[in-house]
């Protein structure tokens, strides 16, 4: 036992001082990773949209009091408003950093230069030009006209810059209408309190007469009131949970690449020094030293795993793991069987894996599966149908959702039933092929490797 | 079965596609003795000492190691030690751990390991070099490092394959001397090479060519028997073809490479008629050179074609 120790402790040894086989294995996962957690899920809350203001009303400092019987005294300027609803709009999406810049457009045509001079030059994303007595004509319920003016240097810009830019705006409007309509009925409902309108045909109050006319001016904002529901996939839901899902991932990515070319390179790594003649000349038997390469790359596994656990914890991935939890450990060995499932992948490629060079086909098949399983993104729910069917039985991306489920999502173990079963009996039957292809047949591999 | 420390009978390789290399070879080794498996590139010798050691299984015939076949029982490999050609070192590890680590693949203890590992770097000078990488170390060092792999488990035959390809000359007598201080130590020693000069120092020597055993025996013994007492006259000439082919009428003679190797009983009575027989077909003679016999003469009047030429297999 501790001769076998002894080889696996010199295996791993020799194998974490490949600078650039721990660089695929753990460097390059964790370079994904981090990738994924400050760009495309940012802590600070999704893509920065730049805006810029273009104050051609009466400037910031000086606010507007309404005339009209409706507004009794109140100061407003709508530059102002404008700034506090995209900046009220930044949340997970996108982060608004908002600019006021002075006017230096006299007309619609300089108006439109100039706000493009800022789109293209100044960097902008968004221009929002705040008319001549904007305010003064919102104040006073006289429509407003703001033009705004979006950076669409590509179809996909335009398209966001449209949702990014009307978002906010559209809730300005919304809240301004219904201000207006609480404002009117209120008149409304002070006035009826003394005399009821002729055209009413059947006896109110004042109050229910109002209530009636807010309904009413209610219904002709919204005719149709959608509500919507953004239903995401669970690894979208929030950041611990994208940074949680994706360090999962980067294991994935890790092991499908290192241990699917280490089983193909089983013969070939160890033939071009001349190391397997060695070994096949010891008295040790290749089934024995194929065990121990086994039990040496699952136990260089759980280091690598354990890494990218801990970068992905300090990012702010949500992992969830209690060492007195067994459910847990179950985690841990379903981790084991990705790495069993892609070892014994590689293994299947090991006879015809004649070269060092031509372990570069095993890690390419390795990523290739990792970005169609769904085991690094997309998820496999985006996948399209038919690769999405084969993510769903592909026994290491089962194996990864059920440690997802129980250490990411805190499922319990029923809740990832199927995905176990599925990991399980795909890698008992891969294991099955092995021993089939295998049987007694191993020293013959290794003969052809010599030739 | 006999307690030779190597016996070999009978032994045939043929690969895959068809190619016999090695063709029926049988010989053993009785007792310590350094011997040379002397052949050119392509005769079957690493295909043989392969089939000796475990590496490739044999078509046909049997390998027997203390009385004991390494084929049927994987222990009696214990018995061997081998060094192939690529020198079987790992590169990410240290002297010692390169050490230690084929030690247990070799089934020997952790603690005897560390034992033997520290006497085998000190007795072949790698102690200082000990916590070094072994991708770091010179040619000479690997080498060193090779040896005392094949030696950690402390095996009866040490069986090396061009052990010493690509080394300097004065480097390569120092190796054999090395190898020769192993037989002191009642260690058989089986060494292939292709160059003679190494076979020299052997105490016995087995020619093969083309998959077969040629002649067997000590350096001296190979000589007498084929070469005899005769005397090597090595003339370098304007058209040595045709004197080969106005020589051979009357004397033993053999071309080799753009030299014409003419065997004499006595050359001080025999050089002046040479070279009145050259002169007087218009042959000029440039350089003519008197020496003793060597193996690579051996292997030249045995097989017809000098240890230099690639043979087929």
């Amino acid at each position: 036992m501790s001769r076998t120790l002894s080889i696996i402790y010199y295996g791993i040894k020799s194998y974490l001082r490949h600078k650039d086989v721990l660089f695929w294995v753990i460097a390059w996962p964790i370079l994904w990773l981090l990738l994924v957690a400050y760009v495309f899920v940012p802590p600070t809350g999704g893509v920065e949209v730049r805006v810029a203001i273009i104050d051609c009303d009466q400037g910031l400092q000086s606010n507007v009091t309404a005339w009209t019987p409706l507004y009794s005294g109140e100061e407003v300027n709508l530059t102002n408003e404008v700034v506090s609803v995209f900046k009220q709009a930044s949340g997970v999406k996108a982060t608004y950093m908002v600019d006021v810049v002075g006017c230096r457009c006299s007309n619609k045509s300089s108006c439109r230069d100039y706000a493009k001079g800022l789109l293209i030059k100044k960097g902008y994303d968004i221009a929002v030009l705040v008319p001549e007595n904007a305010s003064e004509y919102y104040v006073n319920w006289i429509p407003v006209n703001l033009t705004v003016y979006i950076k669409a240097s590509t179809p996909n810009e335009e398209y966001l810059g449209y949702g990014y830019a009307l978002s906010p705006l559209f809730n300005l409007t919304m809240n301004s209408t219904l201000e207006r309509i609480d404002r009117a009925t209120e008149f409304v409902s002070n006035y009826t309190k003394y005399s009821t309108p002729s055209n009413v045909t059947y006896n109110m109050t004042g109050a229910e007469y109002s209530r009636y006319i807010r309904f009413f001016f209610y219904s002709i904002v919204f005719p149709v009131n959608p509500s919507i529901d953004i239903v995401k996939p669970r690894t979208m839901v929030d950041r611990p949970g994208v940074v949680g899902w994706t360090t999962i991932g980067a294991i994935g990515l890790a092991l499908m690449t290192g241990l699917l070319t280490a089983g193909a390179g089983f013969f070939v790594f160890r033939s071009e020094s001349g190391y397997l003649k060695r070994l096949l000349a010891s008295s040790i038997s290749l089934r024995k030293l194929l065990l121990i390469d086994l039990v040496e790359n699952l136990i260089i596994s759980l280091i690598v795993s354990a890494i990218i656990v801990a970068v992905g914890v300090a990012i702010g991935a949500r992992i969830l793991f209690n060492p007195l939890d067994p459910l847990h450990y179950i985690a841990v060995v379903f981790i084991l069987l990705a790495a069993l499932f892609a070892y014994g992948l590689g293994l299947l490629l090991a006879p015809i894996t004649r070269s060092s060079r031509a372990t570069g086909g095993a890690t390419a098949i390795g990523l290739i599966l990792v970005f169609l399983t769904g085991i690094w993104w997309p998820p496999k729910q985006m996948l399209p149908q038919p690769l999405r069917a084969f993510a769903y039985v592909f026994p290491p991306s089962c194996a990864f959702d059920v440690v997802r489920d129980i250490v990411v999502w805190g499922k319990s173990l029923v809740d990832t039933l199927w995905n176990m079963e599925a990991a399980i009996i795909g890698t008992i039957i891969l294991y099955v092929i092995i021993a089939l292809v295998y049987h007694s047949r191993l020293e013959k591999f290794a003969e052809k490797v010599l030739e | 079965m006999s307690t030779a420390l190597l016996i070999v009978k009978d032994l045939r390789k043929v690969y895959s596609g068809g190619v016999e290399a090695v063709k029926g070879v049988s010989f053993s080794i009785e007792k310590p003795s350094l011997i040379a498996l002397l052949g050119p590139n392509g005769a079957g010798k690493t295909t043989l000492l392969n089939m000796i050691v475990g590496v490739l299984p044999p078509t046909n015939g049997e390998v027997y190691v203390l009385g004991k076949n390494p084929w049927r029982e994987r222990e009696a490999r214990r018995l061997i030690g081998f060094v192939p050609q690529e020198l079987g070192i790992r590169g990410d590890l240290t002297v010692y751990e390169n050490l230690v680590y084929i030690a247990a693949i070799n089934g020997v203890s952790v603690s005897r390991a560390r034992l033997r590992a520290r006497e085998l770097m000190e007795s072949l000078g790698l102690f200082e070099y000990r916590n070094k990488l072994a991708s770091k170390l010179s040619g000479g060092l690997k080498r060193r490092l090779s040896i005392a792999m094949s030696l950690i488990h402390d095996p009866q035959v040490l069986v090396l394959d061009e052990p010493t390809t690509g080394l300097d000359p004065g480097i390569r007598v120092e190796f054999i001397k090395m190898l020769k201080e192993l037989v002191s130590e009642g260690k058989a020693v089986l060494l292939s090479t292709h160059i003679s000069e190494d076979a020299e120092y052997c105490d016995e020597v087995i020619i093969m060519d083309k998959g077969v055993i040629v002649a067997k025996g000590s350096p001296e013994e190979l000589k007498r028997k084929t070469v005899g007492l005769k005397t090597i006259v090595e003339l370098v000439t304007g058209n040595p073809d045709k004197a080969v082919k106005v020589l051979k009428g009357g004397l033993d003679v053999k071309k080799k490479e753009d030299l014409v190797n003419v065997y004499l009983e006595n050359a001080e009575r025999e050089l002046p008629r040479l070279f009145n027989i050259l002169l007087s077909h218009g042959i000029e003679i440039y350089e003519a050179r008197i020496r003793k016999p060597t193996i690579s003469d051996v292997f030249l009047l045995l097989t017809g074609h000098p240890l230099e030429e690639t043979s087929v297999g």
